[in-house]
């Protein structure tokens, strides 16, 4: 009802559009092309031509920070989506079907639960080669129990009311009602969870993009900008910083949103 | 005469435009018990919480309110938290949600104590010991959580809590009314016992006149946000007032039933029923290997409502279910017009469906909430036959609508946007759908206030004869019984104790816990007849057992 008083929602929101405006407008304008190298001007500290100076090739920052955003964006969003894609249906047979499917289903959460989403991206390089798609099967497969044991904790919940009890009288089957009734009921859980995954998602990228283990040269990453900022640190600091605190506008504003969304739904839920 | 210790004039709560409240007055003297009565909606609880300063969100409160000499609508935040808790305390209608589940009660108890007190971390679970005592909770484990309590239980911890600091007025709303009858009984007891060991003030908000008029030494009747008739109980009973007169008469319904001698094959009949979570995980069931359903056989025939009478716990919810076909039976049969409904396939199962339909108690969880009225109530139909054309489909929601006696516009509304008297026509409706031969009702009346209850029962028997179906009505309201029920099974730790017709059971229960469920009924007619003395002023109900 009352949206103002909900600052994290706000200012969550505000973060994430100017992520997603600058990822898409990176794809139709950048002030100079991502990935153009002018060795003449390496190292320039920032200036009105350059507003985040240049890296050791001469690339200009702003439109590598920009490009970066495209690639964040896409690979914490394409996990995400794996994760949402394989955990939802997880945790709703899980929570509809108990007994042996919901042992399976949670003992296969805990054994994944026990990888690292870096250790499963290294399994994931060393049978695909280096590449995006590493970082988002090893970012995604770690997020799917995450999202099952969230559906199915909610599931379980919504089995218990007497809706699901009048919807079984009125002979539907598990499925059929784990479609229509449980998973609408649990749209406001998962979002409040997936943006807190995707402000995850966001740092793990940029730890294995850092790595080595994620989109590969010449796709400008801010954690591959980090990487070749380590050894420039004392010369040119300015070229951790911007892709320092892209990721960290990039983390605070997911995590943001999804305490905002938490909130607001908590609110309805009172009400 | 000194000046009472609380005092409202001119109380208004409004949200937006509509006032919920509409000029309250209220005295309450020290010692004194002032019972709040009212249907639903009526505006009292909303009393009860501007009292406390606690009104809902989006809520603007208006009016004078003194306690102990000094005004209480000026006091700012910082200054009311030291008087809720210390000063005037509240007790709430549901225990489950009232208590935190993962603090011990204990804990919760003591916490009351170390808001308002400076006193260390032992000296305030001494004290939480010696108040869990006086509410009867002797020997009961300091480090108990709420989710190893009985509702009435747990009622007595939130009750503690409240009293902990002897504070000098205690608001209670409808703290009895999720509770079955002798439990009820022993809480208002408690309440009564408490109030005058430490002379304390007592708002009993409720909906229920019988329970009111037995306790307090005056009440005040609500209605539409305004108070219609204050007095002694036996002033208001007698009094004319239109809404008190129906208040009055809601609260014990004449019997609606037609007696007459079962003919035919009984359309329901359950053999044996037994279902008990002795090998469930751990956490799935109340500790110990009890039986929920232990041997239960009924039956019932067309044109015939049978009534199960028992206690929260009883048992009553599970055998239900059993009956549904929606548990599994560990041993036991289920006939439905003629067919082994609890044995025969899955499909076969699905196709009988139709003719036994449940009506659920919860108002807020029997709906999707998301899902619109025409949605909730067409998903019955899902069970026919072939299925039905979507024009069909919606003519056939629509005259379930108008048989309950709602208008067709509520069709298109969400559960949330309609009262809950509103709500339990539209579960109604939604068993009516498929014209069961068989309805079940779990509770359906217990959340509703007296004059909705009697609405809805009479709906149901008029249903009934229409569609020559049979009823039955798991309650542990006395009154639901009295009214609806042709006989009546009484059910205690899953088992049935005593059954019989309902007018001879309820006139000279043999069994020793029917005698104890009887007796512990409020009474309209035994207060009117003078019989029961106002236990504020000594005296008081026997004690139970």
């Amino acid at each position: 009802m009352r949206a103002s008083g909900n600052a994290p929602l706000i200012a969550g929101a505000a973060m994430v559009t100017l992520l997603i405006a600058t990822a898409l407008l990176s794809l139709i304008w950048t002030p100079y092309p991502a990935e153009a190298i002018n060795i003449a001007i390496r190292l320039a500290p920032p200036s009105p031509a350059h507003l985040f100076g240049t890296d050791a090739y001469g690339r200009d920052g702003l439109s590598q920070a920009m490009a970066g955003a495209r690639t964040a964006l896409l690979v914490s969003g394409a996990a995400c989506l794996l994760g949402i894609g394989v955990g939802t249906p997880l945790g709703l047979l899980a929570a509809a079907r108990r007994g042996w499917a919901d042992e399976l289903t949670m003992r296969f959460s805990d054994l994944v639960f026990a990888f690292p989403a870096l250790l499963l991206a290294v399994l994931a390089a060393a049978t695909l080669g280096p590449g995006a798609l590493d970082a988002v099967i090893g970012i995604g497969v770690y997020s799917i129990p995450v999202f099952a044991k969230v559906v199915r904790t909610g599931a379980l919940r919504l089995w218990s009311l007497d809706y699901a009890l009048a919807a079984r009288a009125a002979g539907k089957g598990g499925l059929r009602i784990s479609l229509e009734h449980i998973l609408p009921n649990l749209l406001a859980p998962l979002a409040v969870q997936g943006a807190l995954q995707l402000s995850l998602a966001v740092v793990a990228e940029a730890g294995l993009a850092y790595l080595g283990l994620s989109a590969q040269p010449p796709a400008p990453s801010w954690g591959r900008m980090l990487a070749d900022a380590q050894t420039l640190y004392a010369q040119a600091p300015w070229l951790a910083l911007f892709p320092g605190a892209a990721i960290v506008v990039a983390v605070l504003g997911f995590s943001l949103l999804g305490e905002g969304l938490r909130r607001r739904f908590e609110g309805e839920g009172r009400a | 005469m000194s000046e009472p210790l609380l005092q409202v004039e001119g109380l208004r709560v409004a949200f937006g435009a509509v006032e919920a409240v509409r000029g309250v007055d209220l005295t309450l003297g020290a010692g004194e018990v002032l019972g709040l009565v009212g249907a639903s909606g009526s505006g009292k609880s909303l009393t009860a919480l501007s009292i406390l300063r606690l009104p809902p969100n989006g809520a603007r409160v208006q009016g004078r309110i003194r306690f102990d000499g000094g005004a209480l609508d000026t006091l700012g935040e910082r200054e009311m938290c030291a008087v809720r808790g210390r000063e005037i305390a509240m007790v709430f209608q549901e225990p489950a949600t009232a208590l935190d589940p993962v603090m011990s009660i204990g804990a919760q108890v003591a916490e009351t104590v170390r808001i308002h007190t400076r006193v260390s971390r032992s000296e305030a679970m001494r004290i939480a010991r010696q108040t869990l005592d006086r509410v009867g909770l002797e020997g009961m484990a300091l480090d108990r959580r709420p989710h190893q309590l009985s509702g009435g239980q747990r009622q007595r911890v939130a009750i503690a809590a409240a009293i902990a600091l002897k504070p000098r007025l205690l608001l209670a709303d409808e703290v009895t009314t999720a509770l079955d009858a002798v439990t009820q009984a022993r809480i208002v007891e408690l309440l009564l016992r408490l109030v005058r060991e430490d002379g304390m003030s007592l708002l009993l908000v409720s909906h229920d006149l019988a329970l009111a008029a037995g306790v307090a030494d005056r009440i005040a009747v609500m209605c539409e946000g305004e108070i219609v008739v204050t007095g002694s109980a036996v002033e208001v009973l007698r009094s004319a007032h239109p809404y008190v007169a129906a208040l009055r008469e809601a609260s014990s319904p004449a019997p609606v039933t037609s007696i007459r001698d079962p003919v035919g094959s009984p359309l329901l009949e359950a053999k044996g029923l037994v279902r008990s979570y002795a090998n469930r995980r751990v956490g799935a069931a109340a500790p110990g290997n009890a039986a929920a359903v232990d041997r239960v056989s009924l039956t019932l025939h067309a044109g015939e409502t049978v009534g199960v009478l028992g206690e929260s716990g009883a048992g009553k919810s599970t055998l239900l279910r059993l009956l549904l076909g929606l548990e599994r039976l560990d041993a036991g049969e289920v006939w439905l017009a003629g067919e082994a409904f609890s044995k025969v396939s899955a499909a076969r199962q699905r196709r009988l469906r139709a003719r036994i339909q449940p009506v659920f108690q919860d108002p807020y969880g029997s709906f999707d909430p998301r899902w619109t009225v025409a949605r909730l109530v067409a998903e019955p139909l899902a069970l026919l036959e072939p299925p039905l054309p979507p024009a069909e489909r919606r003519a056939r929601v629509e005259a379930a609508l108008a048989k309950v006696g709602l208008p067709p516009d509520v069709a298109d509304r969400f559960p949330h946007a309609v009262s809950g008297g509103q709500r339990q026509r539209i579960a109604l409706a939604r068993a009516l759908v498929v014209r069961p031969q068989v309805l079940v009702l779990d509770e359906a009346t217990s959340a509703l206030d007296v004059i909705t209850r009697a609405e809805i029962l009479k709906l149901l028997a008029t249903q009934k004869a229409e569609l020559n179906a049979a009823c039955l009505i798991v309650t542990h309201d006395l009154a639901v019984i009295r009214a609806a029920t042709d006989r009546v099974l009484v059910m205690q730790a899953g088992r049935i104790v005593e059954q019989g017709e309902t007018q001879a059971v309820l006139s000279a229960p043999r069994h020793p816990y029917t005698q104890a469920l009887l007796a512990a009924a409020p009474d309209l007619e035994a207060v009117l007849a003078g019989q029961i003395p106002s236990p504020s002023h000594g005296g008081g109900r026997a004690p139970l057992r």
